[in-house]
């Protein structure tokens, strides 16, 4: 990301990928299929992408009007421009000679099953599985009715407020939410938990703060925020 | 009834995470499918021009590689 930033790329650009990239990833779209259904998988993968696009737009404008001018923390500066690119045509175009090989696809696999990461999130999701078993048991119901419920006006946007702190990635959070659910939580108050959660989670929010200042950090968690109350709210409608 | 109460998480514990277990599985190898699929696009010229084309392709590539 550093190098895309130091290279020019626009603030609208890095915002999109900014976005969308914390939440959703395969390993979550499988995760929140198994636990909470494919509803709610797809759901979270379209507010993503609807998320992603809607900052592009958000911060472009923002960006025109000088709003986001001098937004990178030194040492780093955008001095240097982009590579020029020739013609038009400067689209991502496939090539033909990068096709997925079966030999590196299964050494990729591999690496991904074997490295320290998958290891850890194995044991996070044993983990916070026993605790979303023991929040079953040991939490009434009724108070997770009375702040979560279909009923309550407040719902989403107080899950998607309190996923601000409480999430800590998706191997933790779904099985937690997966309770929640089961013990009276809204889809649309799961939902925004998780988008709001997913965005400000501690590895995406101390990369930002290494690497940018005030306004464009404020920008994004107003916008992860605003995005999930609303795809929360549209899930709500949709899927009662 | 405590003792029942923990046999009973134990027990629920084990059951779900035992079902969730394939399902991450699979979340690594979509993973590394996207990420053979993806590395196609290393290149960072066409960033140059932002749009809705370019916010949804950076989106998807989001969506496709975790941070």
């Amino acid at each position: 990301m550093i190098p895309l930033l130091t290279a020019g790329v626009p603030w609208a650009l890095m915002m999109c990928f900014l976005i969308s990239s914390p939440l959703n990833s395969p390993n979550t779209f499988f995760l929140i299929s198994g636990a909470l259904g494919y509803p709610m998988a797809i759901a979270q993968i379209v507010a993503a992408i609807s998320m992603g696009v809607t900052s592009g737009w958000v911060t472009s404008l923002l960006e025109s009007k000088g709003y986001l001018n001098n937004q990178l923390r030194s040492p780093l500066s955008r001095t240097s421009p982009l590579p020029s690119v020739s013609g038009e045509n400067s689209f991502p175009a496939k090539n033909p000679s990068s096709k997925p090989e079966a030999k590196t696809l299964g050494r990729v696999f591999w690496r991904s099953l074997c490295r320290a990461g998958t290891r850890r999130l194995v044991r996070q999701l044993a983990i916070f599985v026993f605790v979303a078993s023991a929040i079953k048991i040991l939490i009434p119901t009724a108070w997770i009715t009375s702040l979560f419920g279909k009923d309550q006006w407040y719902s989403i946007p107080l899950a998607a407020l309190l996923g601000i702190p409480l999430y800590v990635n998706n191997a933790s959070s779904v099985p937690v939410t997966r309770t929640l659910v089961e013990g009276g939580m809204s889809p649309g108050a799961a939902l925004a938990f998780l988008l709001a959660g997913a965005g400000t989670s501690l590895p995406a929010m101390s990369g930002l703060l290494v690497i940018t200042r005030g306004r464009i950090v404020t920008l994004y968690v107003t916008l992860i925020f605003l995005g999930a109350v609303v795809f929360g709210s549209l899930y709500s409608l949709l899927c009662p | 009834m405590a003792f029942e109460s923990a046999t009973v998480i134990f027990k629920d514990s084990a059951i779900f995470f035992l079902r969730l277990l394939p399902y991450l599985i699979a979340g690594l190898f979509v993973g590394a499918v996207l990420e053979v699929a993806l590395s196609r696009y290393k290149e960072i010229g066409w960033l140059k021009h932002p749009g809705t084309r370019a916010y949804m392709m950076v989106s998807l590539l989001g969506v496709g590689t975790p941070l």
